[in-house]
């Protein structure tokens, strides 16, 4: 398109001689009509697929599929230290979720130079926050995971599906259990994470289980929303 | 059997605590609190020692109860975080104990009597994380989430340009045809 309008522009300006100009008019103009043609079709035959191929390049969230079956685990509950000590509770090792398929080594979290939450180095890992009670003792003891890497499912992927009831089981370091059953799940945007409710005095052994969710923004690579899981300790 | 009432409100948690020798025991309502100051403990003192009718209480030096009588509770006290010798004198009898007071938890220290002498229970409240994290946490990266499709519209104006170069190009033909046939 671009050359066969050069030409009539160069033929338009009078470049060559009125005769030569005359004689050449014709064939080009055939020519030049037929590319001109062409390249309209092929801009056409372009949008088309440009518009398919947008209207496929949107996708939704990924298929959830079923949870991986994990096995209820078992163990002797240790009793809930009351008076004093949560430091007589052994460490959290494993956490498990039977009704999701999560089933996870917990590594240890402490807080980021900028005094956020640190998160696991692993996206299909979850980690206790050390700086919060134990499973077990008295207060909220907090455990986090992701929803997703950047290719796929995280180790808290179902979180978000979880329902009241649903049992939360953490394996202790001395082989002991805490069990733990859901009481609220709630979604907060990020701009008003309730951090009093999170991580603030308890007054009976809970757990929080805190992931990520609602829109993500590619902007930041942030999600604008935290999904937390609200439980309390029945054995 | 022993029996009060009591107002209680959602959000707020209480104390129910049972006073006095067993023959003339009495119930008494504690209005227990949940917050924390940054970074400090909060410790509250009972005085259920019959065998003292005075007792003062002090962490490292800090009084947090003084002639407190039998039957009575101070107010919740900010206490820095650490581990105390908490002492309780009476008019006849001493006790002290190491007790840990960690950030972000509300304890209640209990004088009660042993045979002989006083005793100081320390009761957790509520316990919170020592360290509050500051915001919300970066759990996710995206791999799941749903992607909006591309704008359509600049394949769209690509479209449109081509028909109309197309419809120009299909007069042009017709144009130099009608020219070859007049030749």
């Amino acid at each position: 398109m671009t050359k066969s309008a050069g030409r009539h522009a160069a033929a338009r300006r009078g470049a060559g001689p009125p005769r030569q100009r005359h004689r050449r008019l014709r064939p080009v103009s055939r020519r030049g009509a037929v590319a001109v043609l062409l390249c309209g079709l092929l801009a056409v035959g372009t949008g088309a697929c440009g518009l398919a191929i947008a209207s496929r390049s949107g996708h939704a969230a990924s298929p959830v599929g079923r949870p991986t079956l994990v096995p209820v685990p078992r163990g002797q509950a240790a009793p809930v230290p009351q008076p004093s000590d949560g430091e007589k509770v052994a460490r959290p090792a494993i956490l498990t979720i039977p009704s999701i398929g999560v089933r996870s080594r917990l590594l240890k979290l402490g807080v980021t130079s900028s005094g956020a939450l640190q998160v696991p180095a692993s996206t299909s890992t979850a980690g206790w926050y050390t700086f919060s009670p134990r499973p077990g003792a008295i207060g909220s003891s907090i455990i986090a995971g992701h929803i997703d890497s950047r290719t796929g499912p995280g180790v808290f992927y179902r979180l978000r599906f979880m329902a009241q009831g649903a049992r939360v089981y953490v394996k202790r370091t001395d082989g002991s259990l805490a069990v733990f059953r859901v009481t609220a799940k709630h979604l907060y945007p990020k701009a008003h994470f309730p951090t009093a409710d999170v991580y603030g005095p308890a007054p009976t052994p809970q757990l929080r289980l805190i992931t990520c969710g609602g829109t993500f923004d590619p902007a930041t690579g942030h999600y604008l929303s935290n999904v937390i899981v609200f439980a309390t300790l029945i054995k | 059997m022993l029996s009060t009432s009591v107002n209680v409100a959602t959000g707020k948690t209480y104390t129910v605590a049972g006073m006095g020798p067993a023959s003339g025991l009495r119930l008494q309502i504690l209005k227990d609190k949940l917050i924390t100051p940054h970074g400090k403990s909060l410790v509250r003192v009972i005085q259920a020692s019959l065998q003292q009718h005075k007792v003062t209480v002090s962490t490292g030096g800090n009084v947090i109860a003084r002639d407190l009588a039998f039957a009575a509770v101070t107010p919740y006290q900010t206490v820095a975080a650490g581990t105390w010798n908490v002492h309780a004198a009476g008019e006849s009898s001493n006790a002290a104990q190491s007790i840990k007071l960690a950030a972000g938890t509300i304890h209640t220290l209990v004088i009660l009597d042993d045979p002989g002498h006083i005793t100081i229970d320390n009761l957790v409240d509520a316990a919170g994380s020592r360290v509050l994290p500051a915001g919300a946490a970066a759990t996710g990266f995206g791999g799941t989430a749903p992607v909006p499709g591309s704008s359509p519209v600049p394949w769209l104006l690509t479209a449109a340009a081509g028909l109309l170069v197309t419809v120009a190009g299909i007069a042009r033909l017709r144009k130099s045809r009608a020219a070859l046939r007049m030749r």
